[in-house]
């Protein structure tokens, strides 16, 4: 029961590297193959959704930055075209005031040559009547008194 | 009672089942021939097994196949530590052997650990394990410094261990075994049915499993022992 057999411990010892050999082939290293491959993919897995993750806030700040700029770009823009708007309208208004004023200035003008104008031509006419007239009133006066000289002549 | 007495002597009897005719002889003993059919049973078993092994969904025996290598591996990593997976694979086949070495009574097999020359060459390639450890992963000197640990003035004891470990391993495992056996054959002479089968589940499995959780939990611990930085 208790008598030792070398050939048996030397059998046994044998039989346990077979073992470990068939053991480590066809167990543990199939399946130690499949946890690792599993661990590492579960670790890229990680990796990658990390690597995403910052990328997409790098990509969120960007385009965070991005949209104030274009804001402020687009309220300078639209600045800009006040300012501009402002002083074109301003221009058209002083051209356009300038322009009645000139034109307010001309009919003045005119309309005072014209009153002139007016007011000569009816001196003229009136001068003329007075012209007339007084021929006619010569005449006329020439006739009255040769008419009473002939009537006092007549009377006589 | 002198025919039990007769009859149990008789099977605590680890016979030559054959003898190979080279060398003048080299013979195969019973436990030796039971050793044979696990193994070849065990390694049908994992190559049937471990074909259709798949990283992603696996099937309901690779959870079974993966929650033992697991099993091992966390047992060697929380005892052993870093080099721990080193060992895995040498302690899972030690454990394998030996679970299945204390159960295949089951079967209607002898076990091969009911004979002492089994368990103690298990206890030495464990001994080779735990002293060569060192050796292997501390270098040359550090393999000598294990015996000086943690204080010098304890070095008797440490060389005792070399032998008191085995020689514990060894007979704890053959102990526990051979007692079941005993145990088992003489209620088997006395009650030759239902009792002995109830019995069994004690003798055979729980008792079974639990000295190959020791041997293997104990391998481990004195490899990480040896490997722990001073």
């Amino acid at each position: 029961m208790l008598d030792i057999d070398p050939y048996t411990i030397l059998w046994t010892v044998v039989n346990l590297l077979v073992l470990y050999l068939l053991m480590r082939k066809f167990l543990f290293g199939p399946v130690n193959a499949i946890l690792d491959g599993r661990a590492k993919a579960i670790e890229d897995g990680l990796t990658q959704a990390r690597q995403q993750q910052e990328e997409a806030q790098q990509l969120h700040s960007q385009y965070e930055a991005e949209i104030a700029q274009s804001k402020d770009e687009a309220s300078q823009i639209i600045a800009q075209a006040k300012a501009q708007s402002e002083a074109l309208y301003q221009r058209t208004l002083a051209d356009a005031q300038a322009e009645a004023k000139k034109l307010l200035e001309e009919n003045q003008e005119r309309n005072l040559r014209d009153r002139e104008n007016m007011l000569r031509s009816v001196r003229q006419e009136v001068a003329q009547l007075a012209v007339v007239a007084a021929e006619k009133v010569a005449v006329d006066s020439n006739q009255a008194i040769d008419s009473f000289l002939q009537e006092a002549g007549d009377q006589k | 009672m002198e025919q039990i007495k007769e009859e149990l002597t008789a099977q605590l009897e680890n016979p030559t089942a054959f003898t190979i005719p080279i060398f003048g002889g080299i013979p195969v003993s019973q436990s030796v021939l039971v050793s044979w059919i696990l193994i070849a049973l065990l390694a049908l078993a994992a190559f049937l097994m471990t074909r259709h092994l798949r990283q992603e969904k696996p099937g309901r025996v690779q959870l079974v196949l993966e929650w033992f290598v697991e099993l091992i591996n966390g047992m060697c990593k929380s005892n052993i530590g870093g080099h721990g997976r080193s060992f895995a694979p040498w302690l899972g086949t030690v454990a394998l052997y030996i679970a299945v070495a204390n159960m295949c009574g089951l079967l209607g097999l002898t076990p091969p650990t009911k004979n002492l020359n089994v368990t103690l060459a298990l206890a030495l390639t464990s001994v080779v394990l735990i002293y060569g450890a060192a050796f292997r992963f501390k270098g040359f000197k550090g393999g000598f410094r294990q015996f000086v640990e943690p204080v010098p003035v304890l070095l008797p004891i440490n060389i005792m261990e070399i032998v008191i470990r085995p020689l514990s391993l060894c007979m704890r495992l053959f102990g526990n075994v051979l007692a079941a056996f005993v145990v088992m054959e003489l209620v088997k002479l006395l009650v030759p049915a239902v009792l002995p089968a109830i019995l069994s589940i004690y003798f055979d499995i729980f008792d079974g499993l639990i000295q190959t959780v020791v041997f293997v939990f104990l391998t481990a611990l004195f490899i990480g022992e040896a490997l722990e930085e001073a």
